[in-house]
């Protein structure tokens, strides 16, 4: 992750508070992963939600916070 | 693209609509506020005001963490990064935050290392780097961001870094709502709960507002036919004289919150005394701070913070945007001295702020609005 894309959109998609949906395309040591997020890879932290290949998890600063879908009310 | 579609189909906006007009009461008038940032900026985005019966009015709320932040905080953290050896790391939208002496740009254009960066991790992959430098994270945001802040600064722990800090400026939604709540300035009907923040803090923690102050909230999603959704679903409490919490955004937001995140922030954060907020001013309570167990990456006792204290512009009126007070176009300066471009007050600066969701997508002024849709008409 050595090429940190700039906040240009009309949201900053980490920023603020509008979280993404990415899918977990792969599970890496110390609770990272690789996500496809659309728009290419990225590389994010897991180790607050049970994430497993082939989720789809809300990532916040690249920090995932949820796993959607999987919790209801 | 699926996932996104469903929630922009608008056929089903319009028959949401219609549903909302059908329940308002003749002569009333219903006001809903936002707390989310990241909620104005949909509403506009997809003209939702306009699929709405002019007798509902949506209020923005202060949910845009860099909305909130005092100019004072700002210089605080210029000063900080000015400091010999220090590399200050930033998210995009704080760059172009004024402070009482300009921005992080204007900072780094006269030689202040101040980098943009992504994530809080990235400012931690800086720090091992950059041994010899003193990399600092400007940590900013609601619940949302504090997990992704906590578990970096465990991850620095564990990593055994001893030159990476962070400057806290995490706040906390409640306190920000409960303010707003005892504003005399403003009567509102009901809250749109903020959505990412819940997925965080679950639901519980808003039930004193439908228990003590007798309003409804309902936690939405981001997507046109989430709000919409969630305003129908606000609409049937009032037309049956309920006050209740519910959950719209229920595939994302688990009612109890994710408790590993609220752990993690417990572990490495406390609630400050008091923290000052642009247009709210000082809250109790209301913003996160390092605790003393993690006081080798507090930046606040690492670095000499000035402290300063900034009156906001004169001309500037973000404190009556932010509690829902003025809209934005009622401001003096709005789309005249104050642009996305140059902004003077910060709703003007973040695209989630509510000036620039307003400036962005046009809506100059309500009548401008009015006469697009006698025109379609």
């Amino acid at each position: 992750m050595s090429n940190v894309p700039d906040c240009h959109g009309d949201v900053c998609i980490t920023c603020s508070d509008t979280a993404v949906e990415v899918t977990v395309l792969r599970l890496l040591e110390d609770d990272l992963a690789v996500v496809d997020t659309g728009q290419g890879e990225e590389e994010v932290s897991v180790a607050l939600v049970p994430a497993r290949v082939g989720d789809k998890i809300l990532v916040h600063a690249r920090e995932a916070i949820a796993v959607v879908g999987e919790m209801t009310q | 693209m699926r996932f996104v579609d469903e929630f922009r189909d608008a056929d089903k906006a319009h028959a949401l609509a219609a549903k909302i007009t059908a329940l308002c009461e003749p002569g009333r008038q219903y006001k809903f506020m936002e707390v989310c940032g990241g909620h104005t900026h949909t509403i506009y985005k997809h003209g939702l005001e306009d699929y709405l019966p002019e007798s509902i009015t949506l209020v923005h709320g202060p949910g845009c963490p860099v909305c909130v932040i005092p100019m004072g905080r700002v210089d605080d953290a210029i000063h900080l990064a000015s400091q010999p050896d220090v590399i200050m790391t930033s998210f995009g939208d704080m760059m172009r935050v004024p402070g009482g002496d300009g921005s992080f740009f204007d900072a780094k254009a006269r030689g202040t290392d101040i980098r943009m960066v992504y994530s809080p991790l990235d400012s931690l992959k800086i720090a091992k780097n950059n041994p010899d430098k003193r990399v600092v994270f400007m940590a900013i945001g609601f619940e949302t961001t504090a997990p992704s802040t906590a578990m970096t600064l465990l991850r620095a722990q564990a990593a055994g870094l001893t030159n990476f800090s962070i400057f806290a400026n995490h706040v906390t939604i409640i306190p920000a709502i409960k303010a707003i709540l005892d504003s005399p300035d403003l009567r509102l009907d009901g809250f749109i709960g903020p959505g990412h923040v819940s997925t965080v803090i679950g639901c519980r923690p808003y039930e004193f507002i439908a228990r003590d102050y007798g309003k409804p909230v309902v936690v939405a999603g981001f997507e046109p036919l989430d709000i919409l959704q969630s305003i129908y679903m606000l609409m049937i409490q009032m037309s049956e004289g309920r006050s209740e919490i519910e959950n719209q955004y229920s595939r994302v937001v688990p009612w109890d919150g994710n408790m590993v995140a609220l752990k993690v922030i417990n572990e490495t954060m406390e609630l400050r005394p008091y923290f000052e907020w642009r247009g709210l001013g000082f809250i109790s309570h209301s913003a996160l701070s390092v605790r003393e167990k993690y006081a080798s990456f507090d930046a606040e006792l690492l670095f000499d913070v000035p402290g300063v204290r900034v009156a906001d512009p004169k001309a500037c009126q973000c404190g009556e945007v932010l509690k829902g007070v003025l809209k934005p176009w009622e401001c003096k300066v709005f789309g005249t001295a104050c642009t996305p471009e140059t902004p003077i007050g910060t709703c003007m600066v973040s695209p989630e702020g509510a000036c620039a969701a307003y400036y962005n997508y046009g809506r100059m002024n309500r009548n401008r609005v009015m006469e697009t849709e006698v025109s379609r008409a």
